[in-house]
């Protein structure tokens, strides 16, 4: 595993940071999740990295700042609620791209609270074929000039 | 697992659901902990929680192993009861 260290304004950051609502209620939550973090293996760290969203509106030093320095901020809500783009524009940041994955690929919200008594389990909720359709939006919008 | 951003917006089902359940397991990445904050910047309960970087070095990495998840998995479970 690589080094650690605190990041401070004019260390080089990441050039793109994703914001994802990380949902982990609901099906949609939880691909932007992992749609995220596959983004990230497919591009690297330098390119892209994914932003802790909670310490947005806590005002984090250092995740605020690589969020400043970022060429393109870009956030990825599983539905309608948003929460990650509203998070994103309370605390002043122009966002490049928000993507919602029930507007964007179509997914249709599940909340895995209908998953008691039936004991299906979390994987049964998640399509890899939803995470990829993701993924691809989420690295076009990176890409694109 | 509950939705972070969400109680931080506010969102009224999110914030019911924290105050219905039976216990809240919070679950902090690092020192900053950031998810405890929202918790009780929502003023709901936290019945445990936890800093993994306690036990796991922060690195910027993906690097991730599963058996450093395992390990975080089984403290959870065994110190918060679940």
């Amino acid at each position: 595993m690589a080094e650690g260290g605190e990041w401070r304004e004019g260390i080089p950051t990441h050039e793109n940071i994703i914001f994802s609502c990380f949902g982990g209620l609901s099906n949609t939550g939880i691909t932007s999740a992992l749609a995220c973090l596959e983004v990230v293996k497919e591009l690297g760290l330098e390119k892209v990295a994914v932003g802790c969203l909670p310490s947005v509106p806590l005002g984090v030093k250092p995740v605020l700042g690589k969020s400043k320095a970022a060429k393109k901020i870009i956030t990825v809500d599983g539905c309608p609620f948003e929460c990650a783009r509203k998070t994103i524009e309370a605390a002043g940041f122009k966002i490049a791209k928000s993507i919602v994955l029930a507007r964007d690929i179509g997914m249709k919200k599940v909340t895995l609270h209908t998953d008691i008594g039936k004991g299906l389990g979390l994987e049964n909720y998640i399509s890899q074929e939803d995470v990829k359709k993701a993924k691809e939006l989420i690295i076009k919008a990176i890409l694109e000039k | 697992m509950c939705c972070t951003t969400a109680v931080a917006a506010g969102s009224k089902p999110h914030l019911e659901i924290a105050e219905k359940t039976k216990k809240n397991i919070v679950i902090n990445g690092c020192g900053n902990r950031c998810a405890s904050k929202v918790l009780e910047k929502a003023g709901k309960r936290i019945d445990y929680e936890i800093d993994i970087s306690k036990y796991l070095q922060k690195v910027p990495t993906l690097d991730i192993y599963q058996a450093d998840v395992k390990k975080i998995a089984e403290i959870v479970i065994d110190e918060a009861k679940l």
